[in-house]
């Protein structure tokens, strides 16, 4: 996997995606992070390989999906199958254990697009399957309790497609890891295996290091919009376990160390931080931001 | 960075550690306090960790349901290492209740300033220079024409008139009777100023933080963020505040910010550091880069005046020795010669 532009795979995606469908998706991830704080700059390449697409609204994400899809095969993309599978599914699989939809560009196997959509409600936990049946097979439609905060009020691009602020998706993993689990990423993650919740954390300390101060100041109220409008009636215990992950991280070494392996392989590989400045950035991220948006002190100022 | 140095505890004295929280408002801050305790406690397996709180605006009730929580979700041989003290009007109450005997030591000694990271027990004050420092803010700050007479040299220094008559007598060489019926300085003392310059690291018990993230705020933002906690007793000084006197100083700014901290007394608190920025860490290294220099004015009047913002500003005397120290002595001469020019002037 080579190092790839933000902006170049995300102006490709977009050009690859029938215009009616564009304007339904939210690219996530560490493309859209890369996209917003590094942009077309070739100084500031990032490492990925996965272009997150979330299909939004819920109501539309299956028929999107499906065109959006068809579309890219027609076109001569070719889907990608992990996790042991190596073709798509049948009527008979369960939706949880069907393939995703990832589609490699013609003629390259250096990044894909992936699909994913929103809850249903904000009762959903953990990560659920909606059947896609394409005339190739049938695949599935992955989404996770927290990936409706990524649809709120995302940022534009000249190219249609739209992408997550980085501050939703701080908190869609914030909110996704009130601990540290102890299950690992599927795939070895840059040549060793770590824990989901320290990948994902991990990720949000990027965003926080890579964001302005004076940007920052204004997530507590912004997050707080976000919990009242996809989670109306779990945004007060919501909110105040938002922090519990991270503290979590920072107590322990092995975790912290995981954490900084992720930030340097990813979206810090440019700016690379030890694991002492990866703790006070999250001290930093707790005190400026956790804390106050816990305690609701900010809407007081 | 080894596991023990990564736990930032107010408090560590033996096989006890401790975090401070005063006037603790809400219960986030108190439950990650627990987890780093509860964290270092597992690996340190004959330790005891607190929480003490000091005036706490949390009720005794939601504490004791707060501790009631922590107890559930951590090991039990762990909670038994743990404890919960508030500190209000004066009297201990300890969660579990038994506590305050076995810590009372440690609990009293936090409280006192002392062993603590975040409050320092400063050296002897010394008159001499605070004196002399006094007598050169009030010649070169246009200072109001009140006679400087002993007894007032005294009180704003905050030492008794055998130390100010002693005081006065080593500088009986620069000095004269004001029209008034005080004293003033008759020519500038050069040779004693130089001594400060010299000294002024010690008599002012500086203390230098270096930004330890990787990524260090600028003043701007570290200014802003003092004026939130509301403190007259902490003045910017150093370039900010030298601007700030003095628009036409050949300077445009400063990568670190100077601070006056007014501490007339044996103690200091120095918790707003870690407000301003968790990422400040103290260091004496020569060489290390200087986010934050923290000066302690030791006499009983600050002499800090308005800045912007509802901040303080450092008098003329501190912010000049910070312009020294900072290696900029052109530009604090060409402030100090201008000082001079238009007192002289009057």
């Amino acid at each position: 996997m080579g190092d790839v532009t933000p902006q170049e795979v995300l102006q490709a995606a977009a050009a690859a995606i029938p215009a009616d469908c564009v304007d339904k998706i939210i690219v996530i991830g560490s493309l859209a992070a890369g996209y917003h704080f590094f942009g077309e700059s070739r100084a500031m390449q990032i490492r990925t390989k996965d272009v997150d697409c979330v299909l939004s609204p819920r109501v539309e994400a299956i028929n999107v999906g499906k065109n959006i899809a068809e579309s890219l095969l027609r076109a001569g993309w070719k889907p990608k199958f992990a996790g042991g599978m190596s073709g798509p599914g049948t009527a008979e699989i369960p939706a949880e254990q069907l393939p995703a939809i990832r589609l490699f560009p013609p003629g390259s196997t250096s990044w894909y697009i992936e699909l994913l959509t929103v809850p249903e409600t904000e009762h959903q936990r953990g990560r659920e399957w909606t059947r896609v049946v394409l005339p190739m097979g049938h695949f599935g439609l992955p989404t996770f309790s927290f990936l409706s905060l990524t649809a709120c009020q995302p940022h534009d691009t000249p190219y249609g497609i739209h992408y997550a602020r980085p501050e939703m998706m701080a908190l869609a993993n914030l909110l996704e890891h009130p601990d540290i689990k102890p299950n690992e990423i599927g795939d070895v993650f840059e040549g060793r295996k770590i824990k989901r919740s320290n990948k994902d954390l991990g990720r949000v300390l990027a965003i926080a290091r890579l964001s302005q101060d004076s940007d920052m100041q204004v997530w507590p109220r912004r997050w707080e919009e976000a919990l009242r409008e996809c989670f109306p009636t779990q945004c007060r215990q919501l909110r105040k376990a938002a922090g519990s992950g991270l503290r979590a991280l920072i107590a322990s070494e092995v975790d912290l160390e995981q954490a900084v392996w992720a930030c340097n392989n990813g979206l810090l590989a440019s700016r690379p931080v030890t694991m002492e400045q990866l703790e006070f950035t999250a001290r930093r991220l707790l005190q400026d931001v956790l804390e106050p948006f816990e305690a609701r002190q900010y809407v007081k100022k | 960075m080894s596991r023990n140095q990564r736990h930032r505890f107010d408090y560590s004295e033996g096989d006890v550690v401790g975090v401070v929280k005063p006037r603790l408002r809400a219960l986030a801050p108190l439950r990650s306090a627990f987890i780093e305790i509860a964290s270092f406690l597992a690996a340190h397996e004959n330790s005891l960790g607190f929480v003490l709180l000091t005036d706490p605006g949390v009720s005794a009730a939601r504490l004791e349901q707060e501790w009631q929580n922590i107890a559930k979700i951590v090991r039990p041989e762990i909670a038994q290492r743990t404890s919960l003290f508030d500190y209000t009007a004066g009297a201990y109450q300890s969660w579990p209740p038994d506590r305050v005997p076995e810590l009372r030591s440690h609990l009293d000694r936090v409280l006192d300033g002392a062993s603590t990271s975040t409050g320092i027990k400063l050296p002897r004050a010394n008159y001499f220079t605070i004196i002399l420092k006094l007598l050169l803010e009030h010649r070169l700050s246009g200072a109001p024409a009140i006679p400087l007479t002993a007894k007032l040299i005294g009180e704003l220094a905050g030492c008794s008139f055998p130390t100010v008559k002693s005081t006065l007598d080593q500088l009986t060489h620069v000095l004269r009777k004001s029209p008034g019926g005080g004293i003033e300085l008759k020519r500038f003392p050069a040779q004693e100023w130089q001594a400060l310059i010299l000294g002024a690291d010690r008599s002012r018990a500086t203390r230098r933080y270096q930004d330890r993230s990787g990524k260090p705020r600028s003043t701007a933002f570290l200014i802003e963020r003092l004026a939130n906690l509301h403190r007259d007793d902490i003045a910017i000084g150093g370039v900010a505040a030298a601007l700030d006197y003095y628009p036409e100083l050949d300077l445009v700014g400063s990568p670190r910010l100077d601070l006056c901290i007014h501490a007339p007394g044996q103690h200091a608190d120095l918790r707003f550091i870690e407000a301003l920025d968790p990422a400040l860490q103290e260091t004496k290294g020569a060489e290390a880069p200087v986010s934050l220099a923290l000066h302690f004015v030791r006499s009983k009047a600050s002499f800090f005046t308005d800045f912007s913002n509802g901040l303080k500003r450092a008098g003329v005397v501190e912010c000049l020795l910070d312009l020294y120290e900072l290696r900029l002595p052109d530009q604090a001469n060409d402030w100090m010669n201008e000082l001079l020019k238009q007192k002289l002037d009057r």
